[in-house]
């Protein structure tokens, strides 16, 4: 009997670090549901990157991907310093040699560790870098703090100058901003945008309906997040700024029948992975922020093949697109463009993930919001 | 209040929109938010990617603007002084 079809994998989230010099009250790999970070190594060994890389070129010959994408990540990719980035980026460079397959090759971090070394090595190699942060200092120092509970802001807008400046500007990505719903939008909007970054996403929090979004605690069709998100979207349109908002871009092409720009929103097959230090493979990682262990899949690169962990019931589930979704979702006029919401938010312990999202009035009144904000500015121009 | 602006959005079929009808739009973060999705064939995204590729929510790599991953670099990097060699990977065992 052939083989049943799978979507191959695009993007490859390497964990490369396991531990972070910060302690973000909100983390879902250290302050949610989940604690198996401690028995991870700190950092990826070169075995488990060779082993990575390895099987991602076999998975992408055997799909004909002509391009592939692998972002460095945490904990905080940049723990491990320069040399390990270097003998990660080496290892993979050696192991994609003579592939057809393209790789774009980037890193999420909280860029408190960047330094000029640092940078011209990205320089050189072609790897780009995101940083996250949640707004202006009074915004950020709530929730991005060290382990001794201090704000990060000033150490990162230190490190901010020299990546958003010439000549490191140009492995500069963005920002990932979390929305805090109590915080002013427009400032918070307005202070991203004031660094220029090619690219901002503003991300709902890792909450869900047994651990509720703050401010929707004791009503869920209250939509604190989306109200947040329409005076922000306001503000990107009023500055003219070139700036991509991920979440916002999203929506417009969706609300044109396009594919989303990120597995979040939207109803197409998810072609991610993640790899963690050790080896072992994940579908969603921040599944952590749900229940211990809810992003195991006991898969790991050693043993499995990609092609396998594309077969798994927890992969393809994320592949059924709106057949796998809540029925209140099917029955609902956004789903296409919503696609349910974000796998974590639609979790509670007596249903599991046959919820709509717990952020569903939020994701309903940013989307009506865009729709009618587009159809008004259609009905300005001139005939 | 807000399931009738929902429902209106089925109304409003924003699938058939074309270049020529946002080529007048007055704001230019809209428009150049439009002219993106509208124009695809010449979106970076599009032809940088052979799948319609699911982007991970935890990072804003942006793959529209990054450059390729530069492989020949990698005989440089085995020169390093300190590099330890790589280890073969085991056996496959399934």
């Amino acid at each position: 009997m052939p083989a049943e079809p799978i979507v191959p994998f695009h993007t490859y989230l390497w964990k490369i670090a396991s531990r972070c010099n910060l302690n973000c009250t909100y983390c879902y790999v250290y302050n949610r549901g989940d604690s198996r970070w401690r028995r991870q190594p700190k950092f990826m060994t070169d075995e488990v990157a060779y082993q990575t890389a390895t099987r991602m070129r076999e998975h992408c010959e055997a799909h004909e991907k002509e391009s592939a994408s692998i972002i460095f990540h945490g904990g905080e990719p940049l723990l491990g310093g320069l040399d390990h980035l270097m003998r990660l980026a080496g290892i993979i460079a050696e192991v994609f040699a003579d592939s057809e397959t393209k790789l774009t090759v980037g890193m999420q971090s909280n860029g408190l560790l960047f330094t000029p070394e640092i940078g011209d090595f990205m320089r050189r190699a072609g790897i780009s870098v995101g940083v996250s942060i949640d707004g202006p200092p009074e915004v950020n120092d709530r929730n991005r703090v060290d382990h001794a509970g201090r704000g990060s802001s000033n150490e990162l807008e230190r490190r901010l100058r020299l990546l958003t400046e010439e000549p490191y500007r140009e492995v500069f990505d963005g920002f990932l901003c979390v929305i805090d719903p109590t915080t002013d939008p427009v400032r918070t909007t307005d202070y991203l945008l004031g660094f220029d970054p090619p690219g901002i996403d503003f991300l709902l929090p890792l909450d869900n309906h047994d651990r509720r979004p703050p401010g929707k605690e004791d009503d869920l069709d209250a939509a604190p997040y989306g109200d947040w998100l329409v005076r922000a979207f306001d503000r990107w349109i009023e500055t003219g700024t070139q700036t991509r908002v991920r979440i916002f871009n999203s929506i417009i092409g969706l609300l044109c029948g396009r594919a989303s720009l990120v597995e979040s929103l939207g109803l197409e097959a998810i072609d991610l992975v993640v790899v963690e230090t050790n080896g072992e493979i994940e579908a969603v990682d921040s599944l952590k922020a749900v229940f211990e262990g809810a992003s195991e899949l006991g898969y790991n690169v050693f043993d499995h093949p990609f092609d396998l962990v594309a077969r798994h019931a927890g992969v393809k589930a994320r592949q059924l697109g709106v057949d796998s979704l809540a029925q209140a979702c099917r029955e609902c006029p956004v789903v296409d463009l919503c696609g349910g919401g974000y796998l974590p938010h639609r979790y509670s312990a007596e249903r599991g993930f046959d919820n709509p999202s717990v952020y569903s009035s939020d994701l309903k009144r940013l989307i009506t919001h865009i729709a009618e904000t587009i159809q008004r500015e259609l009905a300005a121009v001139p005939a | 209040m807000a399931s009738e602006r929902v429902n209106a959005l089925n109304e409003l079929d924003l699938t058939k929109l074309t270049l020529e009808d946002i080529r007048g739009l007055k704001n230019p973060v809209l428009r150049e938010a439009l002219e993106r999705v509208l124009g695809d064939p010449g979106d970076a995204v599009a032809s940088h990617q052979n799948t319609t590729s699911s982007h991970s929510r935890h990072s804003n790599h942006n793959t529209s603007s990054a450059q390729l991953f530069e492989l020949e670099f990698a005989e440089r990097l085995g020169s390093l002084p300190g590099r330890a060699p790589i280890d073969p990977p085991r056996p496959q065992m399934d």
